[in-house]
C-alpha cells in the first residue's frame, strides 16, 4: 500500500494551486500499442463530492475509449473522516513513442484547476503493466472483494491479446490471403464484443462463415514463448485489388475478464478491458512484366477451361447450346466475360451465366459457366472456338494460358432470312422493355367532333322505355280480353253483334243527317237483319213475326221490345217496297227508337 | 363595255370566294396536332384549349391536352386532363394507361384499397362497350324482355311457352345487370367529385384558412375526393382517408369543363 502511494506520487501530476487535493495518475507508465491506459483523477477532501469535470480530455496521440467513470470512498480512521472521489478515463494509444496523457480540467469549490499531463511510453505490441496501480476504469463488481483495499484489479496485460494472423504478407494482385482475428488468452474470459471494426482498404473481402460448433476454432498456440488458449473470432479471405503496401485497419475488442477472488463467498472479480489488434502490413506485388500474355486480364490462381456443344448437327434456324466452364481456385469472381468468336452465318446470343463458387481452404474454389445459344442461319459446317484464357499462377510465379478445342456444328437446310434479331426457327426471346412513356396524342376527325349527349340523358330514351311498357301491357290486355271472350262463345257472339250493330247505327245516323231516304231504311233493315243473325242466329229467310217472337222469347227478350222490333222492321219494309203509302217518319225518331231497342236487347234499360 | 367590265369583276369575285371556301383551313385541333408533332407543346396546348372551348365535352381533346401538359413536365395538369378524358369516356384506355404512368412517377404514394369485383366488372364493361353501348344494350334487353314476356303469356303450347320463359328469365337477368351498371354510372356521373393537385407541393391544413396548422403535404398529380367547399377553400379526402383543406385554386376539378390557368416554365417546350 505504502509502495503504491509512493509510485502514484512519483507518477502523478498535481493540480496547480490546489496542493494535494487533486491528483492525476496513470495506470502504467509503459504500455504496448495494443494495450490501454487509465487516467485517474483523484480528489480528496471534505468537499471532494462536489468536484466535476469541466470538459472531456482529448489528446492527438490517444483515443478516448471510456469514461468518465466515477467512484467515491469514505474512510473514518483514528477519529478522522476522509472523503475521496476518483474519476477515471480510459485511453488507447494511436502510435508508439513517448506520449503524454492529456491534462484534465476539474471544477472544485467554484474554481477550475488543471492537472498536469502525464508521460507514457508506448511501445509496439503488448506489454505487461509496469505500474502496480494499473486498474480498470470499470472497477470491481464484487462488494465483498478483499482486494478492494488494494484498488481495482490490474489489467491482464500480455495474458490477453487480440491478433490478426495471416500465413503470408507478400502476395500478388488478386491472390487470396486468408486472415484470422484470434483472441489469445491466459485468463478467464466472461464474454467479448467488438468495440470497433477495422476496414480492409485495397482489398476485396470474402467473409468465411464460422460454424460455432467447429472445435478447430478453439485451441492452444504459442506466442513469444508463452502458451495461450486461442479462439478464432473472425475469418476472411482478402483479394488485393491493386499493388502496394497496405496496413490493415486495427480491430478493437471489449473483453470481460473474470478473476477469482479470495472472498469468503468465492466470487469472481470481473473487469472489462479493451484489446486492439497488432498492426499488420500486407505487401501486394504487381504481376511480372516479362512473359505477360496479351490476353492476360488480372486473373490470379489456377484455372482450367472446357467447352462443349449439346448437339453437333442442327437444321438452319434451330438452336444449339455451347456450354463453357471455367473452373479452378483463385479470384474466380474476377474472371472476365467469355465470348464465342463471331462466325458469319451464325447468330450467337448473349450467354446465361451461372456460378458455383465457394470459400474453401482460404481461397475461392468452384466454377463459372456460360451458356451460349447459337443459331445457324445458313447451311454449312461452323467451327465454334473460344478465346484463350490467361492467368498468373502465384505458386510457380508464371503466366499460363488455357484453351479448349474448337467445336464443330453442322447445319443443314435452307437459309433463314431476316436479320436474326427476332424469332428464328421457333426460338423465342423475351421482349425487353427499354423505357416507359405516355401514349401518343390522338389525331383525326374525332378531335373536331362535338360529342353528343349521352344516350341515357336524352328524353326519347326514357320515352322508348315507357312506350315499350305500354305496348306490352296493351297487347297483353287485348289478348286476355279475346281469350276471355272466346271462353264464352255466346258472349262473344253477342259482343260481336253489338259491336257490329253500333257500327251500323253510326252509318245509319250519317245517312239520317242527309235526310229522309230509301238508303236509310235499307240500312236500318240490314242492321237489324245482321244483328238478329249474329246475336240469335236468325237468318233472313226466318225473319217472320212468329219465328221472331219464338226465338226472342227464348232469349228472354221482352214482348214490348219484340213488338218494337217488328214495328221497325215493318216500317222499313213498307218504305222500301211501298214508299208512297208509307207513313211519314222522321229519321231521328227512327234512329232513336232503334238505339233504344238495341240497348234493351243488350240487356240495358230502355 | 361598262356592263362587261362589271360582269367580269363579279365573276372574279365569285371565283375568289369559291377558292377561299374550297381551300381547307386549319382548325385549332389539327393545328395542335401539328404543333405537338413539332415539339411546340405550349403552342399545342393553346390550340387545343381553343378547340375545347368549342367542344367542351370532347374527351380526345382533353386527352391531347394531358399529353401536352405531360411533355411540359406539368404532371398535375396532365393528370387532371387524363382523368377528365376518363370521366367523359370511361372506356378511354389510353388515358387510363397514361394515368397509371403518371402514378408510377409521381411523388405521393397513397395506400388505398384495391377495387372490388363489381368495380372491376364495371370498368371492364364500360371500357368494352362504352356508356352509350350499355344504355343501348339495356334498351334492347328491355325490348326483348317485353316481347318474350308477352309471348310467354300468349302461347298455349307448353314447350313453346317454356322456351319463351327461359328467354324471358335470361333477358331479365341481363336487363337487371345492365340497369344496375347504368345506374352506377349515372350515380357516379352525378355525385362523385374529384380534384387533382396542381402545384408541385401543397400543404393540407386542418381548416379553411392559412392560420390552421398544416396536417400533411401532398404533391402534384394526386387525385383527391372533394367533399365540402367554403370561400376559396375545398375540403379534400385522400384515398387513404386523410382529410384536410386546400386553397381552391391549387387544384383542378375533374368533373367540370374548367381549364386551369397553365403557366408553363419559360424556355421549356
Amino acid at each position: 500500500m505504502l509502495m503504491g502511494l509512493i509510485v502514484l506520487s512519483a507518477m502523478g501530476g498535481l493540480a496547480r494551486g490546489e496542493g494535494g487535493k487533486v491528483r492525476a495518475t496513470a495506470s502504467a507508465d509503459r504500455i504496448g500499442l495494443e494495450n490501454t491506459v487509465t487516467l485517474d483523477i483523484t480528489i480528496e477532501g471534505s468537499d471532494a463530492a462536489g468536484a466535476e469535470i469541466v470538459e472531456k480530455p482529448s489528446a492527438p496521440d490517444f483515443r478516448l475509449i471510456g469514461g468518465p467513470n466515477v467512484s467515491t470512498q469514505f474512510r473514518f480512521v483514528n477519529g478522522r473522516a476522509s472523503f475521496t472521489k476518483v474519476i477515471a478515463f480510459s485511453f488507447m494509444p494511436l502510435k508508439t513513442g513517448r506520449l503524454e496523457l492529456p491534462p484534465v480540467k476539474i471544477r472544485l469549490d467554484g474554481q477550475v484547476s488543471r492537472t498536469e499531463p502525464i508521460p507514457v511510453e508506448v511501445v509496439a505490441g503488448s506489454v505487461s503493466p509496469s505500474s502496480p496501480s494499473g486498474r480498470s476504469p470499470f472497477g470491481t463488481l464484487d462488494p465483498f472483494d478483499t482486494d478492494a483495499e488494494a484498488g481495482t484489479p490490474a489489467d491482464p496485460g500480455d495474458d490477453l491479446l487480440l491478433r490478426l494472423e495471416s500465413p503470408g504478407r507478400a502476395v500478388y494482385v488478386g491472390q487470396p490471403i486468408p486472415l484470422d482475428l484470434v483472441l489469445y488468452y491466459r485468463v478467464r474470459i466472461g464474454g467479448a464484443d467488438l468495440e470497433k471494426e477495422g476496414k480492409f482498404e485495397g482489398f476485396w473481402v470474402e467473409t468465411v462463415e464460422l460454424d460455432p460448433r467447429d472445435t478447430s476454432r478453439v485451441g492452444r498456440r504459442e506466442h513469444n514463448g508463452r502458451a495461450y488458449n486461442t479462439q478464432v473470432l473472425r475469418r476472411w479471405v482478402l483479394f488485393p485489388l491493386r499493388s502496394g503496401r497496405f496496413d490493415v485497419d486495427p480491430w478493437i475488442l471489449r473483453v470481460l475478464v473474470e478473476t477469482p477472488t479470495q472472498s469468503f463467498f468465492g466470487m469472481t472479480r470481473r473487469q472489462v478491458v479493451l484489446r486492439r489488434t497488432n498492426s499488420i502490413t500486407i505487401n501486394v506485388m504487381d504481376f511480372p512484366v516479362v512473359g505477360r500474355p496479351a490476353a492476360f486480364n488480372g486473373l490470379c490462381g489456377r484455372f482450367d477451361i472446357r467447352a462443349g456443344l449439346d448437339k453437333s448437327a442442327v437444321a438452319t434456324g434451330e438452336a444449339a447450346t455451347v456450354r463453357l466452364i471455367v473452373q479452378g481456385e483463385g479470384n474466380l469472381r474476377s474472371i472476365p466475360e467469355q465470348k464465342l468468336m463471331e462466325i458469319p452465318g451464325c447468330k450467337i446470343y448473349a450467354p446465361k451465366v451461372q456460378d458455383n463458387i465457394r470459400l474453401e481452404g482460404g481461397t475461392l474454389r468452384g466454377s463459372r459457366t456460360w451458356e451460349f445459344v447459337v443459331i445457324p442461319l445458313e447451311a454449312g459446317m461452323f467451327e465454334l472456338s473460344i478465346p484463350e484464357l490467361s492467368y498468373f499462377d502465384p505458386g510457380s510465379q508464371t503466366f499460363r494460358s488455357v484453351n479448349s478445342p474448337a467445336m464443330k456444328l453442322n447445319a443443314t437446310g435452307d437459309r433463314v432470312t431476316g436479320t436474326g434479331a427476332g424469332n428464328i426457327g421457333g426460338f423465342n426471346m423475351p421482349i425487353e422493355m427499354k423505357g416507359r412513356d405516355i401514349r401518343h396524342i390522338h389525331t383525326g376527325s374525332m378531335l373536331e367532333q362535338k360529342p353528343p349527349e349521352r344516350l341515357y340523358r336524352r328524353p326519347w330514351f326514357l320515352a322508348i322505355f315507357g312506350l315499350l311498357v305500354l305496348v306490352t301491357l296493351g297487347a297483353v290486355a287485348i289478348d286476355e280480353r279475346r281469350r276471355y271472350l272466346q271462353r264464352d262463345q255466346r258472349s262473344w257472339t253477342r259482343s260481336r253483334a253489338a259491336v257490329q250493330a253500333r257500327r251500323d247505327l253510326r252509318a245509319c245516323a250519317a245517312l239520317g243527317r242527309k235526310g229522309f231516304s230509301a238508303e236509310l231504311f235499307d240500312g236500318v233493315y240490314r242492321l237489324l237483319q245482321n244483328y238478329l243473325q249474329a246475336r240469335f242466329g236468325i237468318n233472313n229467310l226466318e225473319l217472320t213475326g212468329v219465328r221472331l217472337r219464338q226465338v226472342l222469347s227464348s232469349h228472354q227478350i221482352s214482348e214490348t221490345a219484340t213488338a218494337d222490333l217488328l214495328d221497325i222492321l215493318q216500317q222499313c219494309e213498307r218504305y222500301r217496297y211501298a214508299p208512297t203509302v208509307a207513313e211519314t217518319v222522321l229519321p231521328q225518331e227512327l234512329l232513336a227508337r232503334l238505339e233504344r231497342l238495341l240497348r234493351v236487347m243488350e240487356g240495358g234499360r230502355p | 363595255m361598262k356592263r362587261t367590265v362589271v360582269f367580269a369583276w363579279l365573276i372574279l369575285g365569285l371565283l375568289v370566294v369559291w377558292v377561299a371556301a374550297a381551300v381547307p383551313s386549319e382548325t385549332p385541333a389539327s393545328a395542335g396536332v401539328r404543333l405537338y408533332g413539332d415539339g411546340q407543346y405550349d403552342a399545342a396546348d393553346r390550340a387545343w384549349r381553343q378547340a375545347v372551348q368549342a367542344a367542351p365535352g370532347n374527351a380526345e381533346l382533353y386527352y391531347n391536352l394531358g399529353c401536352a401538359a405531360f411533355r411540359r413536365h406539368s404532371l398535375g395538369e396532365a393528370m387532371l386532363y387524363f382523368q377528365r378524358a376518363c370521366w367523359l369516356n370511361p372506356g378511354h384506355t389510353d388515358a387510363r394507361y397514361n394515368i397509371n404512368h403518371i402514378n408510377r412517377i409521381s411523388v405521393d404514394r397513397v395506400s388505398q384499397n384495391p377495387p372490388g369485383v363489381p368495380q372491376i366488372i364495371r370498368d371492364v364493361l364500360v371500357s368494352w362497350l362504352g356508356v352509350d353501348g350499355i344504355s343501348g344494350l339495356m334498351l334492347g334487353v328491355f325490348a326483348i324482355i317485353c316481347l318474350t314476356g308477352w309471348y310467354a303469356l300468349r302461347v298455349r303450347d307448353l314447350p313453346q311457352r317454356r322456351t319463351a320463359g327461359w328467354i324471358f328469365a335470361v333477358t331479365l337477368v341481363l336487363g337487371v345487370a345492365s340497369a344496375i351498371l347504368l345506374w352506377g354510372i349515372v350515380v357516379r356521373d352525378s355525385s362523385v367529385s374529384e380534384g387533382v393537385i396542381l402545384t408541385r407541393q401543397q400543404d393540407i391544413r386542418s381548416g379553411p384558412s392559412q392560420s390552421h396548422p398544416v396536417l400533411f403535404s401532398v404533391h402534384e398529380g394526386l387525385v383527391v375526393e372533394l367533399v365540402a367547399r367554403t370561400e376559396g377553400w375545398r375540403q379534400v379526402v385522400l384515398p387513404n382517408g386523410w382529410n384536410g383543406w386546400i386553397p381552391e385554386n391549387q387544384l383542378g376539378v375533374v368533373q367540370s369543363f374548367d381549364l386551369p390557368v397553365s403557366a408553363p416554365p419559360a424556355g421549356k417546350k
